[in-house]
Parts: structure tokens; sequence; C-alpha cells
């Protein structure tokens, strides 16, 4: 055994931040340590003290507070997934359905998700589709910024050293709305080979599109939005092939890489396939047919 | 660090690091082989325990999670010598070759009989419980066919 290395679990989010800014130049936070278990191993991580979050109630809770929902960063993928308050949200509830399996959701976490920051994790492109804010605190104190400002490089997240993630916080969608995440991987219960989310709101008559978001995983250095697709459909009436063309546009702003999971070319064509799949199946949710 | 934790049903107490993971404590220490070693990356679920009754795969769980928690592992799952109705079920079916993977799948199993599963039982809902796990000799259809007769036989339970 290492015997300089420590491993906290407090109660309390005050002990949790005072241990942090105590340590923080060595110190590494533990959720549900899926990601980290695996790094430790591999030996990229030399980190020695470790705080552990998952005993502390209040990071684990879900709330609507005025509209808004809030999740606490400690919240279990398994918990997300059964939780009453996140079941209209259609688009987040189809990649909790889709995160590898039922052994990594009872532990993996949705603020474990964002601290790693890999641009394939399935959660990102539905949460960027809700236009989701990430709550970061730290001792002293609390900041709340847009999640796409919060991954900017390649498995970075925005957080000093001192910072800890509190919660995701995001507004209920208003008017008539559908959203759907679609994926496709090698292997059941693997990474996405690409993963696309689409929100859409509807016009009165549920024929011509309001507002779209599209976002994807696996296809860059971070999950991206894609304004070129949204723009060309919004304002325009709903029909399989303005869907058809527009999700052509996504090449436009992805940047997938050649590796084994398949060719950057096949990953781009994958995209505008799923893209379609996923606009069709969010306008269908939301009362429109096609 | 010195953690306790209920390990099929006994408060014992173990000294671990954080770079190990349970499932080395628990096959170390306690000679429980029945939670086996495989992959070693949480993909292929041979290591899979119950903490606090839902299934993780104990090769990703840093140790010191367990303290003040109840892990069972199969050798917890048999009461007096009579088999736990999955591992009963499992026999029953032959959704065994090897044996391997079997701890695992029925560990996997128990946690998804205990979330309410539909009754009559969908079979792609069982394939999405039990997809952490990987049978090598690639007996899945026995498998299926176990764990819907576990779930048909729990309603007599
Ligand atoms: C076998 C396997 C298969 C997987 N398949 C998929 C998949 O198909 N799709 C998918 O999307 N993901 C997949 N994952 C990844 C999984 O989603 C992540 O491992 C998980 O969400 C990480 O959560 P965690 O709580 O375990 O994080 P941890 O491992 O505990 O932490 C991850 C990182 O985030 C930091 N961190 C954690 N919580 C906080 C916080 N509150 N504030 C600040 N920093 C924090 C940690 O310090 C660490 O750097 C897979 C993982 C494994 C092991």
């Amino acid at each position: 055994m290492n015997s300089s290395s420590s491993y906290h679990l407090p109660c309390d989010l005050t002990s949790a931040l005072n241990l942090l800014s105590e340590h923080s130049d060595s110190a590494k936070i533990v959720a549900g340590g899926q990601s980290i278990m695996l790094l430790l191993r591999q030996g990229f991580l030399s980190s020695d003290i470790f705080i552990d979050i998952s005993d502390i109630s209040e990071l684990s809770e879900i709330s609507i507070q005025g509209g808004a929902i809030h999740v606490g960063a400690a919240t279990t993928y398994t918990s997300l997934e059964n939780s009453l308050e996140i079941q209209p949200y259609s688009v987040l509830l189809d990649s909790l359905h889709v995160i590898a399996d039922p052994q990594i959701r009872n532990l993996g976490t949705i603020g474990g998700a964002l601290g790693h920051a890999d641009p394939s994790l399935d959660i990102v492109p539905p949460l960027l589709c809700l236009d989701a804010n990430v709550v970061v605190q730290s001792l002293n104190a609390t900041r709340a910024i847009p999640l796409s400002d919060f991954h900017q490089e390649y498995m970075t997240a925005d957080l000093s050293k001192d910072e800890l993630i509190h919660s995701i916080t995001f507004n209920q969608p208003t008017g008539i709305h559908g959203g759907a995440y679609e994926k496709v991987a090698n292997v059941e219960g693997g990474w996405p080979t690409v993963g696309v989310a689409a929100q859409v709101k509807l016009g009165e008559n549920i024929d011509s599109f309001l507002d779209v978001k599209i976002a994807l995983a696996a296809v860059g250095d971070t999950a991206i939005r894609s304004y070129s697709v949204e723009k060309s459909l919004i304002g325009s009436e709903i029909s399989m092939d303005s869907i058809r063309e527009s999700s052509k546009l996504v090449c436009n702003d992805i940047d997938p890489l050649d590796d084994l999971s398949g060719s950057a070319g096949y990953k781009t064509h994958l995209a505008g396939v799923l893209c379609q799949r996923a606009l069709v199946k969010a306008i269908n949710r939301a009362g429109g047919s096609l | 660090m010195n953690i306790t934790f209920e390990l099929n049903g006994k408060i014992i107490s173990a000294e671990v690091s954080p770079h190990q993971p349970l499932r080395d404590i628990l096959r170390s220490q306690f000679d429980l082989t029945g939670v086996k070693v495989g992959c070693h990356s949480g993909r292929c679920g041979v290591c899979s325990v119950l903490l606090d009754g839902k299934v993780i795969k104990s090769c990703l769980l840093m140790a010191p999670k367990a303290n003040g928690r109840s892990i069972t592992t199969i050798e917890g799952l048999s009461i007096n010598g009579e088999l736990h109705p999955v591992q009963q079920s499992f026999k029953d079916n032959f959704a065994l070759q090897c044996g391997y993977c079997t701890p695992g799948f029925i560990m996997a199993t128990v946690d998804y009989l205990s979330s309410s599963p539909s009754n009559p039982p969908v079979r792609d809902e069982i394939k999405t419980a039990i997809k952490g796990n990987v049978c090598r000799c690639t007996g899945y259809e026995k498998i299926i066919s176990a764990v819907s007769n576990a779930i048909t036989s729990s309603e007599s339970l």
C-alpha cells in the first residue's frame, strides 16, 4: 500500500471544499470513480489525496426551482434515469438508456462525466441541446458557466484546482417540443462511434420549426453544436426533404478522426444519418408527423 | 487506510489503498474467488458484485468506497446451502458452459429482478439488463431463458 495516500469521505460540502482548498495541488475529486479507477490502473493519475464526494447528500439532489431543473453533480446515471423530474426530457433520457451498462450507470455520475470531459460522452450533447449551465463552487465563490464554454479543449473542463462541480441546471423546454438522442457504437454498451442529440420546438400548426438544436458526440475535441443544420431548419416547414438536405450540412461543423471505431469519412456520413433519425424522432415526439 | 463494511452479511474490516480495486481485496484477503478477473477495464462483468443491493463491477470500485456499505458476492447468495432462485434458474436452464462468466451474470440478474422487471418477461429488456456481462462461450440464449424463468417464477415467491 502507498503509505502517503489518503482517502477522504466528507459528509458535507463545506468539509469537502475545505479539504480541496487545503490540498488543491495534489487532490483528486472522486465521484463514482469509474473513469478514475481506469486512469489509476493505466498510470495516468499521480494523485495521492482523494476527496470522495459521494456521501454528500446535497450533491445528489434533483430539484425543480422556478421552471429550471437542478441536478446535483454526484447524482448517478441510474438515479437520474429513474427520477420523475427527468422523465419529460426525452433527449436526456434517450442518452441515459444507452450509456455503458447497468453496472457503470449505478456508479457513474453526471458531474464525473462533465469533469472527465471526454468528447465521446453520451450525456453531453443532450445537455448542450437543453442549454445547460454548470454550477461550480469553491470555498469563496460560486459561478455558473454555460456547458458550451465549460469544455473548450480536448478532455479539459474549465475548473480551478480549488473548485468542484456542484450541479447542472437547465430550463424546461416551452411550447410544442420534442427531443431525441441517437447513437451508433461498435459493441452493445460501448462508447459512441457517433452520437447525435436533437431538440425541436414546433410552430402552432406543428408544421414548421420555431427552434432546432443539434449537438454531437465523438466528432472532434469536444462535443459540439451543429449551427449549420440548426440555421437551415429554423423557420422552415417540416418535410422529409428539408431534414435530409439540412442533415448533410452537419459536415461543416464536425472534425472526426480516423480511428479504430471508423474512418473520418464513415463518421461524417454516420453523423448525417443519425442527425436525420434524431430529428424525425424529436418531431414525432412533439406530435408532428412525417 | 482501514475500512469497515458488511461482506455477505458479516461486518468485517480490511486494510486497503485507494489504488486497489475492491475485487483484489475480495479475492486476496477474503478468498472470495467467485469474483472473477477478466478484462481489468469494466467491460466484461465477471467481477460483478452488489453494492448496497445494486450491481457494480468490482474492478472499477476503488476499495475505500466500500467503507460503511454492504457488499454481496456470489458466495453470499445461497442461504443454508440452498441455491438462490436465480442460481437455481441458471442451473435448471443449463445457462452455463465454462462457467467463468456465471457469477457476474447472476449478480446482474439479482439486481435486475429487484428493480421490477416486466412480467411476462420482455426479451429486449433482459438483453439490456445483462449487457454489461460478456459470455465468451456465447451461450446467451440459455442465459436469457434463465433470466426469463427467474422472473416468471419469482411471482410465486
Ligand atoms: C467500461 C466503461 C464503459 C463506458 N461507456 C460509456 C458510454 O458508452 N457512454 C458514455 O457516455 N460514457 C461511458 N463511460 C464513461 C462514464 O460515463 C464515466 O466514467 C462516468 O460518467 C464518470 O463518472 P464518475 O462519477 O465515475 O467519475 P469519476 O471517475 O469519479 O471522475 C471523473 C473525473 O471527473 C472529476 N470529477 C468527478 N466529480 C466531480 C465534481 N463534482 N467536480 C469536479 N470534478 C469532478 C474527477 O476528478 C475525474 O477527473 C464508460 C466508462 C467505463 C468504465
